[in-house]
């Protein structure tokens, strides 16, 4: 995580360098153009209140530019909350100095940059949201309805075990109550032990990305694909007859068959094979049960071949 | 040198299993920091060739794995990096094995140099041989059990891999073996049945392996008897040290009449000491004797078909109704329950 935070820090370079001169630039002008209240007369609830205000949109601008990557609605969030920022930072500040009567025009234009920050956000709240779909769009075979990132694995960038047993409950329901059938199939990649040993963990761990990304590509939209331990991939295809199932990953059990993974420059052929199996669920049948059918037939068909 | 060794004791290379463990930690987004959390390591320490560790510093490695990064299978993972990396002479005097009986010799009397964290006994069943496991150097968390009964059946599926080259026979031979684990069946269990091609259960009172006899002695492909022999004077077994939780429960089995004072009077310590000893390892007296007892006790009555009588003798019972009554509190049924259950 933190190899991450820091790219991002970098890639942001210019924008840190504008907050960090935009920040001390409010506080002088503030500074220089009043004079510092007697310490009777301040309110310290308000000054709690408001400095609360001007942490928190600090804290929300450092957020944005540490998670997202450069672009369009960045830098619309970036200047938003900035502006955004330097009013309430203003708005703190006056609780300790008193703007002199020459400037005047200072407290008027407290308001102002909150005002410009707030249009700006929402043109970026707009793109984000057309963002958001075009990224959902790419997400659909890995994720179904809602979205959970602790279930996350990070070496294949699928959904884990646990995100497809839920999905699972849920087809299961829906058979019972609605009888919707639905189908699941394993795909495990042959001798991937031995590739294990031969070229490595970080060779081992990229086929498994890449078996992941083909499978993904090959399904249709309504499938889902979860790694599921290992070298063994999981699909989920709700609404879908045995034969229909067959077909489907057949056609990608194909495609990564044929996929070559390159180490030192060559590319190495013959290991990326796979065993799969399709199963479609019984009435009445658990989770747990279904489970551990497939996979049991599946050893069984591995060790027959 | 001590006849065995005891939890804090510095004596396991620290590239062997948590080296590894740290790297795969790394590849899953979490630092090595939080996994050597607690135990007094750190990352440079894992480099050096000499640094030792305790079975302490490892049983907090682990407990942290296990919290971490519970679901990712790092237990299976790790068998089979430590089955590619062992390469010394008990690893080869193992490999050279001519069948699974001398496997399990070399096994025993290589202990500390191939898996000095557990160890195994046999019993003879029927049809079958049973190799009941146990921690050999002290009473881990639950967490930090359910990690090594993973690795050790990991280790178990590389062995039969390798010795079996034929995909056809594997299948066969895979029929032959059933892992008994003493854990209700874990959320993770998708790493089972990916990393694991016998058959397994859970929810059992104790770890055991059972094998069918007729495997014993079937010849091991891939496998230079000869080359046990040499491997095995290479490796000199004159470390016949053995964990101090094994220790005493040898003891125990040697003397089933014998009282903590005993034992402690056989070590040559005061039994404060003993008891003191015995709580830092995470276990007692009475623990101990309680796991033999029940331990035997099943092995006799599922396995060798003795009557209750039987067992309350040869585990210097009083009588059977004080037996029936211990066996009760263990297993949570009475003898006849359980020969019902089998049958």
């Amino acid at each position: 995580m933190s190899v991450m935070q820091q790219s991002f820090f970098k890639l942001h370079k210019s924008l840190w360098v504008i907050l960090s001169v935009i920040i001390p630039l409010t506080i002088l002008t503030v500074i220089s153009n009043s004079t510092l209240k007697s310490f009777a007369t301040i309110d310290w609830v308000d000054c709690i209140g408001e400095g609360g205000i001007a942490f928190m949109t600090l804290l929300w601008l450092v957020a944005t530019l540490l998670s997202r990557p450069k672009g369009k609605v960045t830098l619309l969030l970036f200047f938003g909350l900035s502006a955004l920022h330097i009013s309430m930072l203003m708005d703190f500040l006056d609780e300790f100095y008193r703007f002199d009567s020459a400037n005047t025009w200072l407290s008027a234009f407290e308001a102002f940059p909150a005002f410009i920050g707030m249009i700006l956000m929402s043109f970026a709240m707009y793109f984000w949201y057309q963002e958001q779909q075009i990224l959902n769009f790419m997400l659909l075979k890995k994720e179904r309805f809602y979205r959970e990132y602790g279930l996350t694995d990070l070496i294949s960038g699928l959904y884990r075990a646990e995100y497809m047993k839920q999905q699972i409950d849920k087809e299961l329901l829906a058979l019972d109550h609605h009888n919707i059938a639905f189908c699941i199939a394993l795909i495990d990649i042959k001798d991937f032990s031995a590739f294990n040993a031969k070229y490595g963990v970080t060779k081992a761990n990229s086929l498994l990305a890449d078996v992941g990304q083909i499978i993904l590509l090959n399904l249709r939209d309504t499938d889902l694909v979860c790694r599921y331990a290992s070298d063994r991939f999981i699909v989920l295809m709700p609404n879908t007859n045995l034969t229909t199932a067959k077909q489907v990953i057949s056609q990608v059990a194909d495609r990564v068959s044929n996929h070559k993974p390159y180490a030192q420059g060559d590319s190495i052929s013959g290991c990326n094979d796979v065993h799969w199996l399709c199963v479609q669920a019984q009435k009445g049948e658990q989770q747990k049960g279904i489970l551990a059918r497939i996979n049991e037939q599946l050893n069984t068909q591995k060790s027959a071949a | 040198m001590a006849r065995f060794y005891e939890v804090e004791d510095a004596i396991f290379d620290a590239h062997t299993l948590i080296l590894p463990i740290v790297e795969m930690a790394a590849q899953r987004g979490v630092a090595s920091d939080k996994i050597l959390n607690g135990s007094k390591l750190f990352y440079s320490d894992l480099y050096k060739q000499t640094k030792q560790i305790s079975f302490a510093q490892l049983h907090c490695v682990i407990s942290n794995t296990s919290k971490l990064l519970s679901a990712d299978g790092i237990s299976f993972l790790l068998a089979e990096r430590l089955f590619h990396s062992l390469h010394g002479n008990a690893f080869q005097a193992l490999m050279h094995a001519s069948n699974l009986q001398q496997m399990f010799r070399v096994s025993q009397l290589l202990q500390f140099e191939l898996f000095p964290y557990m160890y195994a006994k046999s019993y003879r069943g029927d049809n079958q041989l049973h190799f009941v496991i146990n921690f050999s150097v002290s009473e881990p968390s639950d967490s930090v059990k359910g990690f090594f009964y993973e690795l050790l059946a990991g280790l178990i599926e590389c062995l039969l891999k390798w010795h079996v080259n034929k995909s056809t026979t594997r299948r066969k031979e895979s029929h032959g073996y059933h892992i008994k684990f003493p854990i209700a069946q874990p959320s993770h269990i998708e790493q089972f049945h990916s990393h694991l091609s016998y058959q397994y259960s859970f929810a059992h009172p104790m770890f055991i392996v059972s094998v069918n006899r007729n495997m014993l002695l079937k010849p091991h492909d891939n496998a230079l008897p000869a080359m046990t022999y040499y491997y095995l004077k290479q490796a000199r077994p004159f470390n016949l040290v053995i964990g101090f939780k094994q220790y005493i429960s040898t003891l125990i089995a040697k003397m089933p009449k014998a009282t903590s004072e005993h034992i402690a009077t056989a070590m040559g310590m005061s039994s404060a000491t003993l008891k003191r000893k015995l709580k830092q390892h995470n276990t007692s007296f009475k623990l101990l004797k309680d796991e033999w007892q029940k331990q035997q006790s099943l092995i006799y009555i599922t396995a060798q078909g003795y009557s209750n009588e039987q067992v309350a003798q040869a585990l210097a019972f009083s009588d059977i109704t004080n037996f029936r009554r211990a066996f009760k509190r263990w297993t949570g049924k009475t003898p006849s329950e359980l020969r019902a259950q089998i049958t």
